[in-house]
């Protein structure tokens, strides 16, 4: 099993290569549709966005309706595809680094249950307030999540840490028992019933810039969070015990990366709804790419998961149009065989040692 | 196995003060430490002996501060070892444990690499200083060859041998380490014995290690303490501590000892 070190170009070329794809993907993506708009017209109107770029010689000769249309409609909802799909796959990674287990993630484990619940209970009993513009449903989202996570790991923790298994088995306990709660909600409160279901779906329909803005401004902190912890984390694979013989502050470690993760996957939840195995495909991609470093891993998942969402977004909303498919759907349909082989791989790999 | 004077640790030791430690976990009948009481001093090298589950390895838990003395203290230089930061303390103690739980595909380099961690910011990369120290410590104990193989492929001979890499690149005062030479052959553990008591020779070192071979901690170690049922036995100079009566109770097993060019041979016989 030799293998050359990886060098630093390869990291900047695969860096390179994403996020060029991901440019051309968005613009792409931008003018499919119903009112399909041309490649370049598409470009165009993006770039005119923009600073520092002469707007009118770049808008000339392109029709108002595809300005309205990809500036109002199509862009949003493609930006925030794109950065929740980041947010899950860089978010899947730290979970994975912090749970030591491939398997990990905000689905698997019940983590969007938990924000979706958190949610629920928000919108079935009209919890509905804002504080510095940070809606309430955020909020419960969060603690949510948060609370799901810690859960999770502390069964987790005692099901002996090194099992894959003890930790799939707490996360499908919780995840069940979170979503039957919420099912509970809907029955008790039917007049709401409609908007709890579309968080259980995940779907981007209801994209607007405000939710745009939103995501990015959590997404850049917890990438931040993320970036920091990057080499705690790679310490972390050896277990608590050598990493903080090697100077790892292990709590602190642990709970800024709950924390991060948490606000990431309440986030990411409460503009989409619950999106599936995201986390879980694109990290354990980037990882045959460039190895387990998380430094390089995060970045590269960050671009390959937006990447990935947009795409499944833009089947979601072509595929059977004019109806729309959830896009939750599209990515368990690709994500749940991928994990039964990751399951299967691991299961081996036990018997093996 | 050379001397690389990269692996000279930077920062004097300092004596570790073991003061009146008992543990008792709650769900554990039998107390697991009672009282114990020793001063490591710097620039020796010495053994924890004792049969299993006496307490050799909570013993250097406790130094490391994986587990919180209930009574008394471990002191580091004087100060509490429950009051460093993790890096400061990482950067007075290097431990070596029995078996590693890394399982993620990182490179033996890469490994060695993550010692550097306590002297580095957050974002630091890894220096050129850094590079050659990690490969002097993969020199030291041969799996410079192994550099771009992947940790757990490695087999457990490799692996301890690449942890011992690791804590040497840490360049601490102290090592402690675990059975290090328990998965690995004769030439090796030969090796490695023969580089830390060399480092500890030079005053370079200071090193605390958990084992079972008699006849290594003879010819390399020159303190010894001796645990039964978590107390200490006897402490002291190898040669006292290693009496054929001391070794044979505590063991539970009578021992043969033979004289040849002023080292003692231990020869196990029976068990008890």
């Amino acid at each position: 099993m030799k293998k050359e070190p990886l060098k630093r170009s390869t990291m900047t070329l695969t860096g390179g290569s994403l996020l060029l794809l991901l440019v051309i993907v968005v613009i792409w993506a931008s003018a499919v549709g119903a009112v399909p708009v041309p490649f370049v017209q598409s470009a165009r109107i993006v770039l005119a966005k923009l600073p520092f770029v002469n707007k009118e010689k770049l808008l000339r000769d392109i029709p108002d309706s595809s300005k309205l249309i990809i500036w109002n409609i199509r862009l949003p909802r493609v930006l925030l595809a794109g950065l929740v799909g980041g947010g899950l796959a860089a978010a899947g990674v730290v979970m994975q680094a912090l749970f030591r287990n491939p398997l990990a993630d905000p689905q698997v484990l019940g983590i969007s249950s938990g924000a979706a619940f958190g949610a629920a209970v928000a919108i079935a009993f009209g919890i509905t307030f804002s504080v510095l513009g940070i809606s309430s449903i955020w909020m419960f989202a969060f603690v949510g999540a948060m609370l799901t996570m810690l859960l999770v790991f502390r069964v987790a923790r005692i099901a002996t840490s090194r099992s894959v298994t003890g930790i799939l088995l707490a996360g499908i306990a919780c995840s069940s028992m979170l979503t039957a709660a919420i099912t509970l909600l809907m029955m008790k409160k039917r007049d709401r019933l409609e908007r709890i279901y579309l968080w259980m779906l995940g779907s981007f329909s209801s994209a607007s810039w405000i939710k745009v803005g939103f995501m990015a401004i959590v997404l850049v902190g917890a990438i931040l969070c993320f970036t920091i912890l990057g080499r705690d984390l790679d310490l972390l694979s050896f277990g608590d015990h050598e990493a903080q013989s090697m100077g790892v502050s292990v709590k602190r470690t642990r709970t800024v990366a709950v924390v991060s993760t948490s606000l990431l996957v309440a986030a990411s939840v409460s503009v989409s709804g619950i999106i599936g195995f995201v986390s879980l495909i694109i990290p354990h991609i980037m990882r045959l790419l460039v190895g387990p470093k998380n430094r390089r891993l995060i970045p590269l998942s960050l671009l390959g998961g937006a990447i990935f969402m947009i795409l499944c977004d833009l089947i979601s909303r072509t595929a059977a149009a004019p109806a729309e498919i959830a896009v939750g759907a599209i990515t368990q349909v690709t994500g749940a065989p991928f994990f039964l082989y990751l399951l299967w791989k691991e299961r081996r790999r036990e018997e093996r040692d | 196995m050379n001397e690389k004077s990269s692996l000279i640790s930077k920062s004097t030791g300092s004596d570790i003060e073991v003061k009146n430690l008992s543990y008792q976990p709650g769900t554990v009948k039998k107390p697991i430490l009672q009282d114990v009481s020793y001063t490591f001093t710097e620039g020796h090298m010495t053994a924890l002996l004792g049969p299993n589950g006496s307490g050799k390895t909570t013993l250097l838990r406790h130094i490391l501060a994986q587990i919180k003395c209930p009574e008394g203290a471990v002191l580091i230089n004087g100060k509490d070892t429950n009051g460093f930061a993790p890096k400061e303390r990482s950067r007075k103690i290097a431990w070596v444990p029995q078996n590693s739980s890394g399982d993620s595909a990182f490179s033996v380099e890469e490994v060695v690499l993550m010692a550097r961690y306590p002297y580095k910011g957050t974002w630091d990369d890894d220096s050129e200083e850094d590079k050659k120290i990690a490969e002097d410590a993969m020199r030291a104990v041969g799996v410079l060859e192994l550099r771009n193989r992947n940790f757990p492929s490695l087999s457990g001979g490799e692996r301890q041998r690449t942890l011992i890499a690791r804590a040497l690149a840490q360049t601490t005062p102290w090592i402690l380490l675990d059975e290090p030479t328990s998965n690995l052959d004769i030439k090796h553990q030969i090796g490695i014995m023969q580089l830390l008591h060399e480092r500890v020779q030079k005053g370079n070192l200071s090193v605390v290690v958990v084992m079972h071979d008699f006849n290594m901690v003879e010819r390399f170690c020159d303190r010894a303490i001796l645990l039964s049922d978590g107390k200490v036995v006897s402490m002291g100079n190898t040669r006292d501590v290693m009496t054929r009566e001391q070794i044979s109770s505590v063991y539970e097993t009578d021992f043969d000892i033979i004289e040849k060019d002023g080292r003692r041979f231990f020869f196990p016989k029976d068990a008890k």
